[in-house]
C-alpha cells in the first residue's frame, strides 16, 4: 500500500516535470475556452450544438493525451533502466501498475480540471458558460474518457518495447476508437441479419470507452431521445439513478481487467528476467 | 317586449337562487337538480347558476346561456358515462362554470352538435375528451382549461385511454382562443374540419399540441407547446397557417418533434420559434409549402426533409442544433437565404449570402432508414467523419443555394436560464486545487 | 482490445449462423409499445388499439402501421418480396390475427386513425355482427381488399375542386358537397 503512495508520488512529480504534460493542458484549455467563445447562446444547457461539439473534441483531445502521456510513461521506465532499479526492490507488479495508474491519473485529472476551471472562469467573465448541471456532466465525461483511456495506455506501455512502438499502437488505437469506429461497425455489421445488428452494436459499444462514454453522456444530458426506439429501454434505465452507479460499476470493471491484463504481462517479463 | 320578459327571468332566477343558497350553505355538497332548471328555462334566457356543485349528465336542447357570477365557484360533476353536458341546440353559451368528470369513458365531457355554441373561461377536469365538436360550426372556446383529470387503477394509464382536449370532426369556422389544455391526449384534433382558429393557447404535456387530419383553412396562430410528443401535427392538410408559435423541448419522445408536416400542401410556416426539441422542423411526402422567417434554434436535429418537393425555405434560422439539417431524397426545394450556423460560407460580393452553397448530406439518414439500429451513432466523431467523405450523387442533395452569413437579429432563446455563477465557482475551486497539485508536484523537497 | 471485440464477433457470427440454419422461421407479431412505436408510413404513434397493424419482414424486422390502409400504402411503396408475415388486430379482442384469414369490414364512415375506414376482425361472423351495429359497410375478405381502392374519408386531392364552390357557399353546403363526393367515389369502386 505504502509502496504504491511512493510510486504514485513519484508518479505525479514526474507528470508535473514533463513538458508534455503542461502543452496538453495548454491545449486543452484553449480549447474549452475557444468553444464557449465562439458559441453565441451565452448559456448551455443540455445536449444542443455547442454540448455535441464539445463532446466530439474532448472525444478528439483527451483519449490520445491519455493514450500518449500514459504509454510513454511506462515505456521511459524500461527506456532509461529505471524499471530494472525497481526490480530489485520487493515491490510487487500490481503495486508498481496501480501506483502509475493512479499518479498518472491525478496529472490527467489536473490537466482536466484545468481546462474546466481556465472554461468556467473565464467563459463566466466573458458572459458564455455552461449551466452548473451541464458543466459537471461534461467533467464526469471527460474524467471517464481520461481513465479509461489511461488503463488502455498503460496495457500499450506494458506491450511495446520502446516509445516509438508505444507512440504507433496509441494512434492506431485512438483512430480506431474514435474515427474508425462507425466506418467498422458499419461495414462488419452491414452483412449482418436485422435482428442482430442491434444486439451486436450494443455489445460492441460496451467494447470502446469512447462510444460507451460519448452515449452515457448524451443520455445524461437529455439527448437520449436521438439515439432512436431501438435503444429505448437503455436510455430509460440509464436516465435513472442506478444507471450512473452501472456506469460507474462498468468503467471500474473494465479499468481493472485492462490493468489485469497489463499486470499479467509485466509479471510474466518479471518472472523471465 | 321579449327583452323584459328575459330580464324578469333573470331576476326570478337569481332571488330564486339567493333563496336556495342561503339556507343550504352547510349542504354544499348535495347535488342540485340542473336538469330541471335547464327544462324549465325558455328558450334564449341566462341562467345564472348560484354557487355550489351541480350533478350531471345535462342536455341543453334549447338556446341558453348558462353562467356563474364571476368570482364565484359553480362545479358541475358527472359520474355516469354519457358527456356531463350535452349541447344539441344552436347559441347556447357557457360562463365560468367547473366541469368534473373524472370518470375513463368513452363519451366526452362536453359534447356539441350545434352551431355558434360558445365556451367561455371553463375549467374542465375529464378522464375522457374535453370537448367533442360534431358537425358544430362558428362556435368558440376561449379562455377554457382541460386538464387530464382519469385514474386507472389496477393497471398503467396508456396512452389511449386519454382523449383529446378539443376534438372536432366536420366542424367548421370555429375559433380557439386563449385556452389551456395539459396531460390529454391531443390538445386540439381537427379532422375533416376548415377554417378553424387556433390562437393564443397553452399545450403542454400532450401527445400533439395541434393536430390537423384531413382539414384546410386552419389557422394556427400564436400559440405555446412544450414537452408534447410533438408540438404541431400537420398531416393530410392544404392551405394551413403556421405563424408565430413557440414549440420548446419537445424532446423527450423518440418521435418528437417542434413542427412536423406529412402529406402537408401549400402550408405556410413563419416565424415561429422551435427551440430545444429533438427534431425543430420534420417534413415528409409535402409539396408547396413556403417556410420563412422561422427560428430553429438548440434542437437535436434542425430540419429534416424527406420525400419533399417543391417547398420554398428561405430566411430561417437554425441556431445552435446538434446536426442543422438531415435529408433524404429531397432534391426539388428550393431553399435560399436561410441561415446555418454549423456552415462556413463566403461571401466575395459583400451581399450577406454565401457564394458557396449548403448541401444537406444524406448519408446518415439513408443508413438509419435501412439499419435503424445505427441510429446510435448520431453526430460521433467517426459518424461526422464518414459523412465528410461521403460526397456521391451531390446534385440529389438538398441545398441551400446561397445562405446567409450572420443571422439576421439576434436570437431569442426562450428555453429559461440559470445562473453561470455556479459553474464558474466550481471552475474556480478546479483550478485552485489544479494548481496546488501542480505546486505540490513541482516542489523539490 | 481488438482481439476481444474479434472473438465476440466470431461467436455471434456461430450462433447466427446456427440459429438460421434450425428450419424454416415462424413470424411472430410484437407487441405495440405506446412510447416508441410509430407509423411506418405517416409517423402518428401508433396506439396499443385494435387498429394496429405490423408487418414482420423476412429478416425479422418488425414495421408497425396504425391503420390498415398505411399497411397497404407500405406495400405498394415496397412491394411484399421482403414481407415475411402480416398481422391485423381483431376489432373486439385486439388479439393479433394474420392478415390473410381475417376479415373485414369497410365503410367510408368507420373512424379509423389515418380514415381509410377498414376494420379486421378474427370471423365473418363478428365482422357481420359489427356490419349490422353500425348499419353501414360492406364485408370483405383479405382477398377483396387486394381491389379496394384505399380511398380516405376524405380525399385532399378532390378539394381542389371544390375551393370554388367554397368561397361563396356557407360551409353547411360544402360539407354536403364532401359527402356527395364520397358517394360518387363508392360507385366508382
Amino acid at each position: 500500500m505504502i509502496q504504491t503512495a511512493h510510486i504514485a508520488i513519484r508518479e505525479v512529480k514526474l507528470g508535473f516535470r514533463n513538458p508534455w504534460a503542461y502543452s496538453f493542458m495548454g491545449l486543452f484549455a484553449l480549447f474549452m475556452l475557444c468553444l464557449l467563445l465562439i458559441n453565441a447562446q451565452g448559456y448551455v444547457q443540455g445536449y444542443s450544438g455547442i454540448t455535441g461539439t464539445t463532446l466530439n473534441l474532448i472525444l478528439y483531445l483527451l483519449p490520445l493525451m491519455s493514450l500518449l502521456l500514459g504509454s510513454f510513461s511506462l515505456t521511459a521506465e524500461k527506456e532509461d533502466g529505471s524499471w530494472e532499479l525497481l526490480s530489485v526492490y520487493p515491490v510487487s507488479t500490481w503495486s508498481f501498475i496501480i501506483g502509475k495508474y493512479v499518479g498518472l491519473a491525478i496529472v490527467l485529472l489536473v490537466i482536466v480540471s484545468t481546462g474546466f476551471g481556465t472554461a468556467g472562469v473565464l467563459g463566466f467573465a466573458a458572459g458564455s458558460g455552461f449551466g452548473l448541471l451541464t458543466y459537471l456532466q461534461l467533467l464526469a465525461f471527460s474524467s471517464s474518457v481520461a481513465l479509461f483511456f489511461l488503463a488502455i495506455a498503460l496495457l500499450i506501455g506494458t506491450l511495446a518495447k520502446n516509445r516509438w512502438q508505444a507512440l504507433t499502437i496509441a494512434v492506431a488505437i485512438w483512430f480506431f476508437a474514435i474515427i474508425g469506429w462507425p466506418p467498422l461497425l458499419i461495414a462488419v455489421l452491414g452483412f449482418m441479419p436485422y435482428p442482430m445488428i442491434k444486439p451486436m452494436v450494443t455489445l460492441l459499444t460496451f467494447l470502446n470507452p469512447a462510444e460507451l462514454s460519448r452515449l452515457f453522456t448524451v443520455v445524461k444530458l437529455g439527448g437520449g431521445a436521438i439515439l432512436g426506439p431501438e435503444y429505448y429501454e437503455w436510455i430509460k434505465w440509464i436516465r435513472q439513478a442506478g444507471g450512473s452507479f452501472s456506469f460507474a460499476a462498468v468503467a471500474l470493471l473494465w479499468i481493472g481487467s485492462v490493468m489485469a491484463a497489463a499486470q499479467f504481462v509485466w509479471e510474466r517479463r518479471r518472472l523471465r528476467g | 317586449m321579449k327583452n323584459v320578459q328575459k330580464w324578469i327571468l333573470v331576476f326570478l332566477l337569481g332571488v330564486l337562487s339567493f333563496i336556495c343558497l342561503t339556507p343550504s350553505i352547510k349542504a354544499e355538497d348535495r347535488a342540485r337538480d340542473l336538469q330541471s332548471l335547464i327544462n324549465e328555462a325558455q328558450a334564449g334566457a341566462t341562467i345564472i347558476l348560484a354557487q355550489g356543485i351541480y350533478e350531471g349528465p345535462v342536455i341543453i336542447d334549447k338556446p341558453l346561456q348558462l353562467e356563474a357570477r364571476s368570482g364565484e365557484e359553480v362545479t358541475i360533476t358527472n359520474n355516469s358515462d354519457k358527456p356531463a353536458i350535452q349541447i344539441n341546440a344552436d347559441d347556447v353559451a357557457l360562463t365560468r362554470i367547473t366541469i368534473r368528470d373524472e370518470q375513463i369513458k368513452k363519451q366526452p365531457t362536453v359534447l356539441i352538435q350545434a352551431d355558434g355554441v360558445l365556451l367561455d373561461q371553463l375549467q374542465i377536469h375529464t378522464g375522457s375528451f374535453g370537448i367533442k365538436m360534431r358537425k358544430a360550426n362558428h362556435g368558440e372556446v376561449r379562455n377554457s382549461s382541460i386538464v387530464w383529470a382519469g385514474v386507472v387503477s389496477n393497471r398503467p394509464l396508456k396512452l389511449s385511454d386519454k382523449g383529446n382536449g378539443m376534438d372536432l370532426y366536420e366542424s367548421n369556422g370555429n375559433t380557439f382562443y386563449g385556452n389551456t389544455v395539459i396531460a390529454m391526449h391531443d390538445g386540439i384534433y381537427m379532422e375533416n374540419s376548415d377554417n378553424n382558429l387556433v390562437e393564443e393557447n397553452h399545450f403542454e404535456r400532450l401527445r400533439y399540441g395541434v393536430h390537423c387530419m384531413y382539414t384546410k383553412g386552419t389557422i394556427i396562430r400564436n400559440n405555446i407547446g412544450r414537452l408534447n410528443i410533438t408540438g404541431a401535427m400537420v398531416m393530410a392538410a392544404r392551405k394551413v397557417e403556421l405563424s408565430n408559435n413557440q414549440f420548446t423541448k419537445q424532446s423527450e419522445n423518440v418521435n418528437s418533434q417542434g413542427i412536423l408536416l406529412f402529406d402537408a400542401h401549400e402550408i405556410m410556416i413563419f416565424d415561429n420559434h422551435v427551440e430545444g426539441n429533438r427534431v425543430g422542423l420534420y417534413v415528409e411526402q409535402s409539396t408547396h409549402n413556403r417556410i420563412t422567417n422561422n427560428s430553429i434554434v438548440g434542437n437535436f436535429i434542425g430540419l429534416q426533409l424527406l420525400d419533399a418537393e417543391n417547398n420554398t425555405m428561405s430566411g430561417n434560422q437554425f441556431i445552435g442544433n446538434v446536426a442543422s439539417a438531415t435529408s433524404r431524397n429531397s432534391a426539388n426545394n428550393t431553399l435560399d437565404g436561410n441561415y446555418w450556423d454549423t456552415f462556413q460560407g463566403i461571401d466575395l460580393d459583400g451581399d450577406g449570402k454565401s457564394e458557396i452553397s449548403y448541401a444537406i448530406n444524406p448519408f446518415f439518414q439513408s443508413l438509419v432508414k435501412a439499419k435503424p439500429g445505427f441510429q446510435l451513432f448520431f453526430q460521433s466523431p467517426g459518424m461526422v467523419f464518414l459523412e465528410g467523405l461521403y460526397q456521391s450523387q451531390r446534385e440529389q442533395w438538398a441545398v441551400d443555394a446561397s445562405p446567409l452569413m450572420k443571422p439576421t437579429e439576434n436570437v431569442r432563446f426562450v428555453i429559461s436560464k440559470h445562473t453561470l455563477q455556479h459553474s464558474a465557482t466550481i471552475g474556480g475551486l478546479l483550478l485552485c486545487l489544479s494548481i496546488y497539485l501542480i505546486y505540490l508536484g513541482v516542489r523539490r523537497k | 482490445m481488438k482481439m476481444k471485440s474479434f472473438n465476440a464477433m466470431l461467436l455471434v457470427m456461430v450462433i447466427v449462423l446456427l440459429t438460421s440454419a434450425c428450419g424454416a422461421k415462424e413470424y411472430k407479431p410484437q407487441e405495440i409499445n405506446e412510447e416508441t412505436d410509430k407509423c411506418v408510413i405517416c409517423n402518428m404513434a401508433v396506439k396499443d388499439d385494435p387498429y394496429a397493424t405490423q408487418i414482420i419482414t423476412k429478416d425479422g424486422q418488425s414495421l408497425k402501421f396504425d391503420d390498415i390502409g398505411c399497411m397497404n400504402e407500405w406495400k405498394v411503396q415496397n412491394g411484399t418480396e421482403t414481407v415475411g408475415a402480416e398481422f391485423v388486430r381483431d376489432h373486439n379482442s385486439g388479439n393479433w390475427l394474420k392478415y390473410e384469414t381475417a376479415y373485414y369490414a369497410y365503410d367510408a364512415e368507420y373512424v379509423t386513425p389515418m380514415a381509410y375506414g377498414v376494420i379486421a376482425f378474427e370471423s365473418q361472423a363478428a365482422a357481420q355482427a359489427y356490419i349490422t351495429e353500425q348499419g353501414k359497410g360492406e364485408l370483405l375478405s383479405s382477398a377483396d381488399l387486394k381491389n379496394h381502392k384505399w380511398e380516405v374519408n376524405r380525399d385532399m386531392m378532390d378539394m381542389e375542386n371544390m375551393e370554388m364552390h367554397n368561397e361563396s357557399m356557407h360551409s353547411d353546403d360544402s360539407k354536403e358537397e364532401m359527402e356527395m363526393g364520397h358517394g360518387t367515389e363508392g360507385k366508382d369502386s
